[in-house]
Formats: C-alpha cells, sequence, structure tokens
C-alpha cells in the first residue's frame, strides 16, 4: 500500500533531521512551505544528499532537470513530487 | 552484499578455463551486460558479463591465468568500500615474489613487471588512470637519480614492502588499502614526489559570490546553491586563460607541459569517501552547461556511481570544506596538477573569507598564483585574454 501524504511528510521531517544534525543544526521548526534551500539547516551537499535518500527510499528516478524549487524545494512539494510519481508509476503498471 | 563472478565452464570437457581478458579494475562502477572477463578453453571462448549493477571490489589474478570453473575471479559490491568475503592476504610476509591478489588491483601485467624489476610497491607510484601502467612506473622510475652503473637507485622514501613493515614501532594488523585511499595515497605520494608544492591565500569579500550565486539560482529556480560550482567554473577559464593548465615533466629533459583542454576537478566528499569529480573541457561550457554537469556527477558521487572516467584526468582542482566551517586549509596537488584551490567557510559576519591555493612552484610563481586568485575572488572582473 502506499503511503500518504501525511506519512511521506513525516518521513521526509526525519531524514531531513538527520542531514541537518550532522552540520549541527535543527530543521525541527521548518514548515511545510518553507523552502529548504532558504532556511539555512543544510547546505547544497547536504541538499543533493536528502535528494538522493527521497530518491533512493521512494523509488522516484530523479533526474537533473527535477532539480528545481518549485519540485523539490519545500517538504510539502516533495511529498507532492513523490505522490505523482508513485501514480504515475501505478498507471503504468496497469 | 558483495557478489561473486566466477570462472564459467566453457564446454563440458575443460574443468578449467584461461582467463584472456581482464575488462575491469578495482573501483570501477559496472552495470548489468558490461564486459567483465573473456575466458577461453582450446575449442571456445566466451565473454562474462555483469549480471547486475556493482563497484570492483577484487579481481583475482591476471590475464594468462588459468581458473578452474567456479571459481571467484572477481568480486562486486554494492558500495565501492564493501568488504571481500575472503581472507586477506597477510602482507606482512616477506615471500612478495609470490602471488597476491591485493596488490594485484588494478596493476597491469606490465607495470607489475616493471615494480618487480625495481622493487618497487605499487602503493607508492602515482597512476594517471584507475589502473597502474607500465607508462606510470616508467615516470616514476624516471624521477630517479640514475646511478654509475647505469641502474636506478631507489630514493630513501622508497621502501620495498618488507623494509616498510620491518620499521613499524609496534606489532600491528595490516589490510590492502581501500581504492579511495589508495587514490589519496597516489595524489600525496604524486605531491611528495615530483612537484615544487607551494601555498598562498588571499583574503576577499564573499558576498559578492554570494549574491552572484543567488541571482543565477533565482534566474533559473534552481534547488542547488550554484556558489562554488560558478567559482570552479571561473577558475576553468582563468586558467585557459592564464597558463596556469598544465605541469612540469623533468625526465629525459625538463619540459613545461600545457595542457590543450581544462578537466576541472572538483572534491565531494561522500560519506567517508573523498572523490575528485572531473568535469572535462570545462573551459567550453557556459556557466549553465558547467553547473548542471557538476551538479550531476556530485549526485553521482553521493551515490557512490560514479564512473571511473568521472574522476580521473584532472588538470586544476577546486575543494571546499566550508560545509564544516573550516576557514582555510592546504590542499595537496592531484597527479599532474597546477594547482588546487582552496575555498573556506567566511567570517566576520559573512563578510570576510579565505581563498588559498596549493601550486606547482616549478610551472607557477607566487606572482601568478595571486595574480589568479584575485581574479577567481571577484566575479565581475573581466577575464584576461588567454595567453599565446
Amino acid at each position: 500500500m502506499l503511503a500518504t501524504r501525511s506519512e511521506i511528510i513525516t518521513e521526509l521531517r526525519v531524514m531531513l533531521a538527520e542531514l541537518a544534525a550532522q552540520l549541527g543544526n535543527d530543521s525541527s521548526a521548518i514548515a511545510e512551505t518553507d523552502v529548504i534551500p532558504d532556511c539555512e539547516v543544510v547546505d547544497s551537499a547536504g541538499l543533493i544528499e536528502f535528494v538522493i535518500m527521497v530518491d533512493e527510499k521512494y523509488q522516484l528516478g530523479i533526474e537533473a532537470e527535477d532539480m528545481t524549487v518549485d519540485q523539490l524545494g519545500t517538504i510539502g512539494s516533495i511529498a507532492d513530487f513523490v505522490l505523482a510519481r508513485q501514480r504515475r508509476d501505478s498507471v503504468r503498471a496497469g | 552484499m558483495a557478489h561473486a563472478v566466477h570462472a564459467p565452464r566453457v564446454n563440458n570437457n575443460d574443468d578449467t578455463v584461461t582467463v584472456v581478458r581482464i575488462a575491469v579494475a578495482v573501483g570501477d562502477f559496472v552495470r548489468p551486460g558490461d564486459l567483465i572477463l573473456e575466458v577461453e578453453t582450446e575449442k571456445a571462448a566466451i565473454a562474462v558479463e555483469a549480471e547486475q549493477d556493482g563497484h570492483v571490489l577484487l579481481v583475482r589474478g591476471r590475464e594468462g591465468d588459468t581458473f578452474a570453473v567456479g571459481d571467484v575471479v572477481v568480486w562486486l559490491g554494492d558500495t565501492p568500500d564493501e568488504a571481500v568475503p575472503e581472507p586477506v592476504p597477510d602482507l606482512s610476509a616477506p615471500d612478495i615474489g609470490g602471488r597476491d591478489f591485493a596488490a594485484d588491483e588494478g596493476v597491469t601485467g606490465k607495470a607489475r613487471l616493471l615494480l618487480s624489476q625495481h622493487g618497487l610497491a605499487a602503493e607508492v607510484v602515482p597512476r594517471l588512470g584507475s589502473r597502474l601502467t607500465a607508462a606510470d612506473v616508467q615516470a616514476y622510475v624516471a624521477g630517479l637519480a640514475p646511478t654509475a652503473q647505469g641502474g636506478i637507485a631507489q630514493r630513501e622514501s622508497v621502501q620495498r614492502a618488507p623494509a616498510q613493515t620491518e620499521a613499524l614501532p609496534a606489532p600491528a594488523d595490516l589490510a590492502p588499502l581501500r581504492s579511495g585511499e589508495r587514490a589519496v595515497l597516489a595524489t600525496v605520494t604524486w605531491q611528495r614526489d615530483h612537484a615544487a608544492a607551494a601555498f598562498l591565500e588571499i583574503e576577499y569579500d564573499p558576498r559578492v559570490w554570494r549574491e552572484h550565486g543567488a541571482d543565477f539560482a533565482r534566474g533559473r529556480r534552481l534547488l542547488l546553491d550554484p556558489t562554488l560550482a560558478l567559482m570552479a567554473h571561473r577558475l576553468a577559464l582563468l586558467a585557459a586563460a592564464t597558463g596556469a593548465n598544465g605541469t612540469v615533466l623533468e625526465q629525459p629533459s625538463p619540459r613545461r607541459v600545457r595542457y590543450r583542454q581544462v578537466n576541472l576537478g572538483f572534491t565531494v566528499q561522500a560519506r567517508e569517501t573523498l572523490y575528485l569529480c572531473v568535469v572535462e573541457r570545462a573551459e567550453t561550457l557556459d556557466p549553465e552547461g558547467f553547473v548542471a554537469r557538476l551538479g550531476e556527477l556530485q549526485r553521482r558521487a553521493m551515490a557512490h556511481r560514479l564512473a571511473p572516467a568521472e574522476a580521473r584526468g584532472a588538470t586544476v582542482g577546486f575543494t571546499s570544506m566550508a560545509r564544516w566551517g573550516v576557514l582555510r586549509h592546504v590542499p595537496i596537488l592531484p597527479p599532474y596538477c597546477a594547482l588546487m584551490v582552496a575555498h573556506g567557510d567566511a567570517f566576520d559576519g559573512g563578510a570576510r573569507a579565505v581563498l588559498g591555493v596549493t601550486y606547482d612552484h616549478r610551472l607557477l610563481s607566487g606572482f601568478d598564483a595571486v595574480r589568479l586568485l584575485r581574479l577567481l575572488a571577484d566575479p565581475a572582473r573581466d577575464i584576461p585574454n588567454p595567453r599565446l
């Protein structure tokens, strides 16, 4: 069964918190609509790690053109991205 | 988890096969269908291809060796640093002429012969590519002093493997270096034995670059801060324009080498592994193209999926330790590189930062290095016309 949006957001928060903690930062105050790069809890390298973790966890096949603020810039937009990919994949699988 | 690639049965009557070609080296990443080995018997030959993704952890034996059908010839792993599930050879054993599979990793047959002739350990010879070749050994040996008898005298720092173990101050356990560790060893050994490494640094105002990067990202809706990538791109343009893109060969006669393209090496720390991603022909890319290409390489490196060709051949380098709060550091020169720029974290409320450079003094003067750093520190300054 596919995860709900709420479950995905919870999982994303855990992953982001882990990466932020490695840099000595706390990401718990980040809201669903906050732009993650602007929050300065992870740097560019940390963001790449975050994207890789999300990609591997949900098997998304993220491409270079997906690496935009609009697609992956907030916790909420990432959750929507994951759900959209899962819906697309389930339709393809028939 | 490690996966074994076995010597296959080629026909019913032969219980052994001969490896005629090994198409991979330790550290390579293979995908399903990639050629790993070619084996033959007297009657037939077949290719052995990868059945799954994997990093080459260990290659047992060499071309020309005979294996029993079912023997493990190659180990693949999900990560490049995975442990090989077989006993680690005892490197303290004095018989260096015997078969030592660990020492065979990524060393061509001709190179192995030369190493043996000169009494060298493979680890001390810098390699240009993923495998140690005869050319690498010859270049290394050429830097050593000829003796009156026409032979080659070793430097004091170059020790035979048994002597090194004898010099250890206490009982110790030994293990082969992992591929990433071997790459670091090759780098520091090249700098120690070949380059005339010097270092200097300047202070600059990092806010100019930060604003430049933010403008660039905003206009293109980029997720990742492109500032460091843009600095590295500018370094590539400056290296091409100022002649800081080459090396010096000392043997058989001193020669200045100027590369015809700039391959920009950019360090990526992926957990405990340090990669040097290489953007080839960086000077021919526009900023968008360079940022996209480097971003792609960074993602692959962080996922430990960098192809060997994407991590070799750097002619200049850029490294940053800003994410760790490091203000200044002295990088090591990659083999045959003219310089490596060091970027550090900002201080004084973000208004000041340091740019450093390790450079090969055989090729560049301190003046050259300072001039390059000053041009790098300000993205608004014009890049000089390429040196003729």
